[in-house]
């Protein structure tokens, strides 16, 4: 399952992007306007699709719109190099990460690779392994989760970064960490990728009984689960 | 309150304060003047039956009945002296008034004719005893109208007549008048510095404002301050809308410009992305290397006439008058284009294999002269002809022509292409902008249209771009022919 959809406007490019994939034992499928690839990413047969949220007008921006309301898949965004409102509304419309345009095929592909390594992770906990803290119950072999028995829909990511932090329950989790064990690579500089993805948990994760948030924010030290 | 504000005040004050002294000592004069000059004896038509009164009186009744007729003329007042120069009723009489007596009396004596009105006249008692009798016009009632005299000072301001200022024949003013004075000289002043104040505020509130929007605008803040509200208003209120005016122009060009910078290092970012994928494939596949070079060689190129393009945009925005002027041939110079322009289509041709081929007819009178910059004028025809033959080839068939008429050379390009959407006209002058149909695919920056239009209004030309009838785009270039 290493089936990848580029999505992106400038034809030479993905072209090239595809040769190089191609030599790394993926296979790859172009798509040139958002419409037909929020069309065929959701026929499933895509282990990750790699979006261009640059495509003119609303586009690529759309196009992750129409696939996260029908799909969990992994979303890796090309963004402009420094520029952020694209970037956050990508993050918080649901794309797993984001890749700065221009940007040598070798970093996307490693990109690539580290999104489907952790998603397709089989979990080294073994099977039947429950998590549990409070009201939030994890099946890490499923990728499932719920919280107060309702399912939670979670994208890969905010499944990945939410093991992270239920593994260290009761425990501060460094931005760092999360970045390496959640995303598969280093925290960057100005990254606000954790900061969406944590922000988005929130508000899937309900309320603790007095009325705060589970995810607790520890000043200069990362984020923390509450253990009840 | 600024500085300004201190100097209009002083200013404002100042000129109340002269005019204020200027009027009072008008007045004051005037009054110096009328009280040394006082016409107090009373020489009108009632004085004089007075008189008769007074001399039948004393004919008639003697001095006893004189006496006490005195008292009962109250207007006009009756003044009788015995030979001693005493009042009979023992009142005081101003020297003033007695010098005007003994005028008069003597000016009757010269005249001889004492019958017709006379202020003052020698009477002859019973016992042959002489007595002067004259009418004082008012003169015992100056005592009571003190407290009325400095209201009426007062309203002598108020554009009062002259008349109702009676000179005091008193012995000065009194300490209730001067009390009166001193009350109307501070309200005065309060009123001048309140006027003077007021005034200052209105003039220079509207400049502080204006400062303060300078100020905003020196920060970086160009937002509207003064408000389309206020229709008439004066110079001041102007300037405010000027300012505003000015702010939003220099708004609109700030936007402009941070527009085509984001549109620019985007452009440029497409193919440096391009280079670096190429780059990333010539790594992973060195024996493909020859392909690879061929690609950055081909975005380099592309990179170079993007900039190059950019710079002839900025010169062509920076200095639009500066031109050289040369006689140009335009049959010559579109004719070189059509040759062009049909050699590429000829070699897509041959490249797709297709027998779709593209034709370019022109057609022109025999020549076609203006004055401008051959490069310029080359470059601008060139975008113009190029967008048509790459986006009217599925029409196959573009359309030059070039005619003087009436003084004017016109340059119409048609093509049967898609067109253009009627919502993106207006915008299809902007640098980068590029219309749905052709954002993709096509080679170009969205910077041919822009230029070409600059290079035509730099000449004092126009150019129009509407849809043609039956589909497709129709590019008319005017320019002002030349004379000869």
């Amino acid at each position: 399952m290493n089936h990848v959809l580029l999505i992106d406007d400038d034809v030479e490019l993905v072209g090239m992007f595809a040769e190089y994939l191609e030599q790394e034992g993926f296979s790859v499928t172009c798509m040139h306007n958002g419409e037909d690839g929020a069309r065929a990413a959701l026929t499933g047969g895509y282990a990750i699709a790699v979006l261009d949220v640059m495509m003119p007008g609303a586009g690529g921006i759309e196009a992750l719109r129409q696939i996260r309301a029908g799909s969990r898949m992994p979303v890796l965004m090309l963004t402009a190099r420094g520029d952020d409102a694209d970037r956050i509304l990508g993050l918080e419309l649901g794309a797993d990460d984001y890749v700065a345009k221009p940007c040598t095929p070798r970093e996307l592909t490693a990109r690539v690779r580290a999104i489907l390594r952790r998603t397709q992770a089989v979990p080294e906990s073994g099977p039947g392994v429950v998590l549990s803290v409070g009201k939030l119950t994890m099946l890490p072999e499923q990728r499932r989760a719920t919280w107060d028995g309702q399912h939670l829909d979670l994208t890969s990511t905010e499944f990945n970064l939410l093991e992270v932090l239920a593994r260290n329950a009761g425990r501060p989790v460094s931005k760092n960490d999360l970045s390496e064990q959640g995303l598969g690579r280093p925290l960057a500089r100005f990254d606000r990728n954790i900061d969406v993805h944590l922000s988005s948990l929130r508000h899937k994760l309900g309320p603790l009984a007095d009325g705060r948030s589970c995810l607790q924010t520890i000043y200069r030290q990362g984020y923390q689960l509450i253990k009840e | 309150m600024g500085r300004l504000f201190w100097k209009f005040f002083l200013c404002i004050l100042l000129a109340q304060v002269a005019a204020t002294i200027g009027v009072g000592g008008v007045f004051w004069l005037r009054d110096q003047a009328r009280q040394r000059a006082t016409p107090v004896l009373d020489s009108g038509p009632p004085a004089a039956i007075a008189l008769d009164a007074a001399a039948a009186t004393l004919r008639h009744g003697g001095l006893p009945a004189l006496r006490s007729l005195l008292p009962d003329m109250r207007r006009p007042q009756l003044f009788v002296l015995d030979a001693s120069r005493h009042e009979l009723l023992g009142r005081a009489v101003p020297a003033e008034l007695m010098h005007a007596v003994e005028r008069e009396l003597r000016d009757g004596a010269q005249g001889g004719d004492s019958a017709v009105w006379r202020g003052a006249r020698r009477l002859v008692g019973p016992g042959g005893e002489h007595y002067i009798a004259f009418v004082s016009r008012d003169f015992g009632r100056q005592i009571g109208r003190v407290g009325r005299e400095a209201g009426l000072q007062d309203g002598l301001r108020d554009g009062a007549g002259p008349d109702t200022l009676t000179p005091g024949l008193g012995p000065g003013p009194g300490p209730r008048r001067r009390i009166g004075q001193s009350v109307v000289i501070g309200a005065t002043v309060l009123a001048s510095l309140l006027f003077a104040a007021l005034l200052a505020w209105y003039f220079s509130r509207p400049i502080r404002a204006l400062r303060s929007a300078f100020e905003a605008a020196a920060a970086g803040d160009l937002a509207p301050r003064f408000g389309p509200g206020a229709k008439g208003g004066d110079e001041l209120v102007d300037l405010g809308r000027d300012f505003d005016r000015m702010s939003a122009r220099l708004r609109a060009l700030m936007d402009g410009q941070r527009r085509l910078l984001h549109d620019v290092s985007h452009e440029l970012r497409s193919p440096l992305a391009r280079m670096q994928a190429a780059l990333g494939l010539a790594h992973q596949q060195p024996d493909k290397i020859g392909i690879t070079l061929e690609r950055i060689e081909r975005e380099s190129n592309r990179m170079d006439k993007l900039i190059g393009e950019l710079l002839t945009l900025s010169r062509l925005e920076a200095s639009p008058d500066v031109l050289r002027r040369e006689p140009v041939d335009l049959v010559e110079l579109v004719d070189g284009l059509v040759a062009d322009a049909r050699f590429e289509a000829g070699q897509v041709r041959a490249a797709d294999g297709h027998g779709t081929a593209l034709r370019v007819d022109f057609d022109a009178d025999d020549s076609v002269n203006v004055s401008g910059d051959p490069d310029l004028l080359w470059s601008a025809l060139e975008n113009v002809v190029r967008n048509a033959a790459r986006h009217g080839a599925p029409g196959g068939v573009v359309t030059v022509s070039v005619r003087a008429a009436d003084g004017v050379a016109r340059v119409e390009v048609c093509d049967r292409g898609p067109g253009i959407a009627p919502e993106d006209l207006p915008a299809i002058f902007q640098p980068f902008f590029r219309s749905g149909a052709s954002r993709t695919g096509v080679d170009g920056h969205g910077l041919g249209l822009a230029i070409a239009q600059r290079v035509v209004q730099a000449h004092d030309g126009e150019i129009v771009v509407a849809n043609r009838d039956g589909g497709g785009l129709q590019v008319t270039i005017t320019l002002p022919a030349d004379g000869r």
